[in-house]
């Protein structure tokens, strides 16, 4: 009986072969190119690792890249490419010395999602970029790196790369994801800020619930919300740092924004939705904000809503294009020709003191 | 392995496709040129071949739309696909096996007791076990030998039946969605 049910079950499969055996057959050219496309594709991409194989803890910074990187990285939802760093962890080759720009940013300025050699550090053949920036770093990472790396910026133009993204909300939060970050604080004193880097541990952050809502927070930063209100503010105050530091090592600060795709042409209406005051939601906010403290407080700004457009990122990775790098290689190079026209004029840069420092909180978060 | 493609901003994998199609390409023309040689159908598929693999592989951006495109009608006929296998397993499949016999426990009411499995016990070297399966019974060979080890040990030979069909399916699924990163991750910048 046991057996004769199992004949019964292998004839019925057998029918149910035959009935989808056409599937199989119309579905047999979309295995073949899935098998070959995939088998192809392994071998003609080169090993690559992620962004953790690319930066090692810093107690000072909270991460740095690694030095002398000569290898192959993937880009969240974009592309394999090519990553070069010097002796320190900062991209390219060259060293300080050489760079005729001293480029300060995050993985934009990092050159993230491109091909090294493709980047805009090197497509100025007029002009050597040096950049000290790694992906995911905030704007108190970067005042921190400015303080370190002073002493080398006699005489350069420094170019600040203020990512409308993340940067103005990252400058207030101790953590992005489980890695720990410096940020900025009211002093306790109630006058001003403070940065805080004490809670800078190998150790993953473990407190809150992460940036769940990032898009939020975003929008709030196009309109004068409270987040905004403590986020430009928090920005005064490093941009004042920066200034102090660049003026006394004897080094001209140029404050150039680089804006959120999120914001650009017809993706502003949709970030809009998100904002607390979508009435006062303007894309233009964050560049006339930030246009003012340089103003103030005697810095050169670039707008760079007026050089970069939405067709400049990769979707959906947003980070620049190949055509992206070119604008901003072009923009620095404009920059540093009227920096090199002015210097001329008023001759040359004073050698002014070394910066006293940047207040630095000792007290845990 | 499944038939949908991934990783459609990537260089090499568009460029894999490209070349992927041109090979078809050239298959299909070796196929058509009846009039000709073997020697000469040989040649004029490689000729076919070449020339249209030179295209992709200088500017791998021009197979952005055929890759999205491709993938599209990969996922259409993975849906028609789906459901015409599951159905066939489900009216004319499951029953038949049903007869061959299961030692699976399908109904609580027919012993009067609870279907609730205990969780096995952690082993010793600590290795535990996660969402209930025991980590010393899984190889790493994948699903099938898995399942089929399963359908062994547990004597319900009627899993095998199901097991063409199965792979099937399993060609036809969708890969994880690596286009949006998954809900609460902060994409890093």
């Amino acid at each position: 009986m046991k057996l004769l049910r199992a004949v019964y079950a292998s004839a019925a499969t057998i029918l149910a072969l035959v009935l989808v055996a056409p599937v199989l057959v119309l579905g047999l050219p979309f295995w073949v190119v899935a098998f070959l496309t995939r088998t192809l594709a392994r071998r003609l991409e080169p090993p690559f690792g992620t962004w953790r194989d690319l930066v090692r803890f810093d107690r000072t910074i909270g991460w740095r890249p690694r030095p002398n990187v000569d290898g192959y990285f993937l880009s969240e939802q974009g592309d394999v490419f090519h990553v070069v760093t010097d002796g320190e962890g900062w991209p390219g080759r060259h060293g300080f010395v050489e760079g005729d720009v001293i480029v300060f940013g995050d993985s934009i300025a990092f050159g993230w999602g491109i091909d090294a050699a493709r980047s805009y550090k090197e497509l100025s053949p007029r002009l050597r970029i040096k950049t000290v920036s790694a992906p995911g770093y905030n704007l108190v990472q970067e005042l921190l790196l400015m303080h370190e790396i002073a002493p080398r910026l006699t005489g350069k133009l420094v170019v600040w790369f203020i990512y409308h993204g993340n940067d103005l909300y990252d400058n207030l939060s101790p953590f992005m994801g489980s890695y720990r970050t410096p940020f900025v604080r009211n002093a306790k004193d109630g006058l001003g800020w403070e940065i805080v880097t004490s809670h800078l541990r190998p150790r993953a952050w473990r407190i809150g619930p992460g940036r769940h809502d990032w898009r939020r927070g975003l929008a709030s930063l196009y309109g004068p919300t409270f987040l905004a209100q403590r986020a430009y503010s928090a920005c005064d105050f490093l941009l004042g740092e920066a200034k102090k530091i660049c003026d006394g090592a004897g080094a001209h600060l140029v404050v150039c924004t680089i804006p959120s795709p999120s914001a650009l042409g017809e993706r502003a209406s949709r970030l809009k939705r998100y904002s607390e005051q979508p009435e006062s939601f303007d894309p233009g906010f964050p560049d006339q904000q930030i246009g003012e403290l340089c103003r103030a407080r005697g810095i050169s700004f670039i707008a760079g809503t007026r050089h970069i457009t939405l067709s400049d990122y990769n979707r959906p990775d947003d980070h620049w294009t190949e055509r992206g790098h070119r604008r901003m290689a072009e923009v620095l190079q404009r920059i540093y020709d009227e920096h090199a026209r002015g210097a001329r004029g008023a001759g040359p840069m004073a050698d002014q003191s070394l910066p006293a420092g940047i207040g630095t909180a000792g007290s845990g978060v | 392995m499944s038939i949908i493609l991934q990783n459609p901003n990537r260089r090499a994998w568009r460029r894999s496709f490209w070349l992927t199609m041109a090979f078809g390409l050239g298959v299909v023309a070796g196929l058509l040129l009846w009039g000709l040689t073997p020697p000469q159908r040989a040649a004029a598929a490689v000729l076919t071949m070449v020339i249209a693999a030179v295209p992709g592989l200088l500017r791998p951006w021009l197979a952005s739309l055929p890759f999205r495109a491709w993938n599209k009608l990969a996922r259409v006929f993975s849906g028609v696909a789906t459901a015409w296998v599951t159905a066939v397993c489900f009216y004319i499949v499951i029953p038949a096996i049903g007869r061959a016999g299961s030692s699976l426990r399908l109904g609580a009411e027919d012993r009067g007791g609870s279907l609730w499995t205990p969780w096995p016990p952690a082993p010793a070297y600590g290795g535990g076990s996660a969402e209930g399966i025991d980590r010393a019974n899984t190889s790493t060979y994948g699903w099938v030998r898995d399942f089929t080890a399963w359908a062994r040990r547990s004597r319900n030979p009627w899993a095998w039946y199901l097991m063409p069909f199965l792979m099937v399916l399993a060609a036809f699924e969708p890969p994880p969605n690596v286009e949006a990163p998954p809900p609460g991750i902060y994409t890093l910048y």
